[in-house]
């Protein structure tokens, strides 16, 4: 029994961090810190505009330089980041709690009811996802939360398709069977037995569809019929930006190296978790 | 409605689909367990033991079938099984497996595990539940590092503590019908025998009634009453322990005795 104790008291071995995980990690903890910053205190207005400053290049007093109505681009950078963040997460959460749901009952009790709702989500799957967010978007009306419900439903297929074979695989494991023969009730063991076991492809699945999410929302925003200015997103500048691309190339830049950087931090948040789970 | 028999099975036919129609795999077997015995059913790979047992905790994988004249467990007529052994599952039947170590969720601590069959069937309070376990752990021989196991992983604990924690789980609602599938085979010899021995404690001390399944003889002679021994899906022979190792009627059961004996003659 001593023996049993010290086995007890051991503790997981710790594996050594690569390289990737660290990196990405900062990228993606700088933009979301730049977020927060933006979501409480932007160091100047972002909506307040001077005649004098437009067009300002990049200086001490306006770091990434002024858009045409002479607001500042770091602070509206700042912002917009805080409020794709939201929109990008948002989605994420929507598209994964859905699909979740709809693979894991699809794919727990197979037969006729598992095969309907997949060949629901292979049919919103097969749809332009932009086209669609384009058409609830024109449906729905413009705003936060209908970019988020037009953005996140084209990741629910994705998710719904990853936990169906997640489950499918996992439901016919022993330790299922072992729970079923205790007499849970079907949701119980699915939910807490068989369901963990697509915790991991899931959690790699969320970094990318964070990433997609943002970039969609860039998108709507781009062609204009995500969130409304003078509400700046990253999507919104790139936007205003194009036509002053030769005179004040900075609009462009900053708001493009901002997408950048979230995007990839991302994704190889993704790749870092996808190395470590399997 | 005969309550003297824990089990009582006549005529069970399994069958498996196959390309052409249906394979049968259990032949029309006809037993009886009685209450307060522990009864084996003793056969070699493939002969249909295990599937037997499925059957009789309503454990029927899905792309087989059954039927049976009669399929009575604990007085209740479970032919029709689909809502009836979901009653008595769990509840009234406790089933330990082969291989302890793949019959644990990875993700979730053995406290949470151990519980379930409790929480799932009586209703009560978290510390009730949590006192219960403890002193059903205590009862398989795991007192000293209770709390200890109850908040570890699977993964952290031998196999014989597996096997030992399937046991208290399968016996912690109160079943008065336990089946074990082979509960020892993946096990070494010395904690075969430790958990042999908690066993047969343990159903004594119950007053359960038991389907002991197992490919082994001395196994079965040294912890049941009565022995059934199946060849390829039919029954071929049954009566107490005694009868059958004394006098053996039929000629597998002479080759598996034979057989064993040489086992046990093989110097080490």
């Amino acid at each position: 029994m001593e023996q049993t104790g010290r086995l007890l008291n051991q503790r997981l071995i710790s594996v050594e961090r690569p390289r990737t995980i660290v990196l990405s990690s900062a990228i993606f903890v700088l933009m979301l810190a730049l977020a927060l910053i933006g979501l409480i205190h932007p160091p100047q207005n972002p909506m307040s505009m001077s005649i004098m400053d437009r067009f300002a290049p990049p200086s001490s007093a306006h770091w990434m330089g002024t858009d045409e109505f002479g607001r500042d681009i770091f602070s509206r950078l700042l912002v917009a980041l805080a409020t794709d963040f939201a929109v990008g997460f948002g989605a994420m959460i929507f598209g994964w709690i859905g699909g979740a749901i709809i693979g894991a009952v699809a794919g727990y009790s197979g037969r006729w009811v598992g095969e309907v709702l997949m060949r629901l989500m292979d049919a919103a799957y097969a749809f332009p996802h932009l086209v669609l967010a384009l058409l609830l978007l024109t449906v729905v009306g413009p705003g936060e939360l209908s970019a988020v419900f037009a953005i996140g439903i084209f990741s629910v297929p994705v998710f719904a398709r990853l936990t169906y074979g997640s489950v499918m695989e996992g439901k016919h494991l022993l330790y299922v069977k072992a729970a079923q023969s205790l007499g849970g009730h079907p949701l119980y063991v699915l939910r807490r037995h068989v369901f963990p076991h697509a915790l991991p492809t899931l959690l790699v699945q969320a970094a990318s569809s964070f990433s997609i999410a943002i970039l969609a929302e860039a998108a709507l925003s781009f062609l204009g019929i995500g969130i409304q200015p003078p509400a700046p997103t990253l999507g919104g500048m790139l936007s205003d930006a194009v036509n002053y691309l030769a005179e004040s190339p900075w609009m462009a830049l900053f708001p493009g190296l901002f997408l950048l950087l979230t995007v990839v931090g991302a994704t190889t948040i993704g790749d870092a978790i996808e190395g470590r789970v399997r | 409605m005969s309550e003297r028999f824990a089990i009582n099975v006549e005529d069970l036919t399994i069958e498996a689909r196959a390309d052409a129609g249906w394979i049968s795999l259990v032949k029309g077997i006809s037993f009886q367990v009685q209450e307060k015995r522990v009864a084996g059913l003793i056969g070699e790979s493939g002969s249909g033991k295990t599937l037997t047992a499925r059957v009789i905790a309503g454990l029927l994988p899905r792309h087989m079938r059954m039927r049976a004249r009669r399929l009575e467990v604990l007085g209740h007529d479970v032919c029709d099984w689909d809502r009836q052994q979901e009653i008595a599952r769990g509840r009234n039947i406790g089933f330990v497996f082969q291989h302890p170590m793949s019959m644990l969720t990875p993700v979730l601590t053995i406290g949470e595990q151990l519980t379930e069959g409790i929480r799932f069937h009586l209703k009560l309070g978290r510390r009730a539940v949590r006192n219960q376990a403890i002193a059903m752990l205590a009862q398989v021989g795991l007192k000293d590092n209770a709390e200890a196991v109850m908040r570890s992983y699977p993964h952290m604990l031998s196999g014989g503590m597996l096997q030992r924690i399937m046991i208290a789980m399968a016996l912690l609602p109160g079943p008065r019908l336990l089946i074990a599938d082979e509960p020892t085979t993946a096990l070494d010899v010395t904690t075969q025998v430790r958990v042999l021995e908690l066993l047969s404690n343990l159903t004594q001390e119950m007053e359960l009634s038991v389907l002991f399944i197992s490919h082994d003889m001395s196994v079965i002679a040294n912890v049941c009453d009565d022995v059934m021994v199946m060849e390829q899906g039919h029954l071929i022979e049954l009566g107490s322990v005694e009868r059958v190792f004394s006098h053996p009627q039929s000629d597998y059961t002479k080759r598996l005795l034979e057989a064993t004996a040489w086992h046990m003659r093989q110097p080490i």
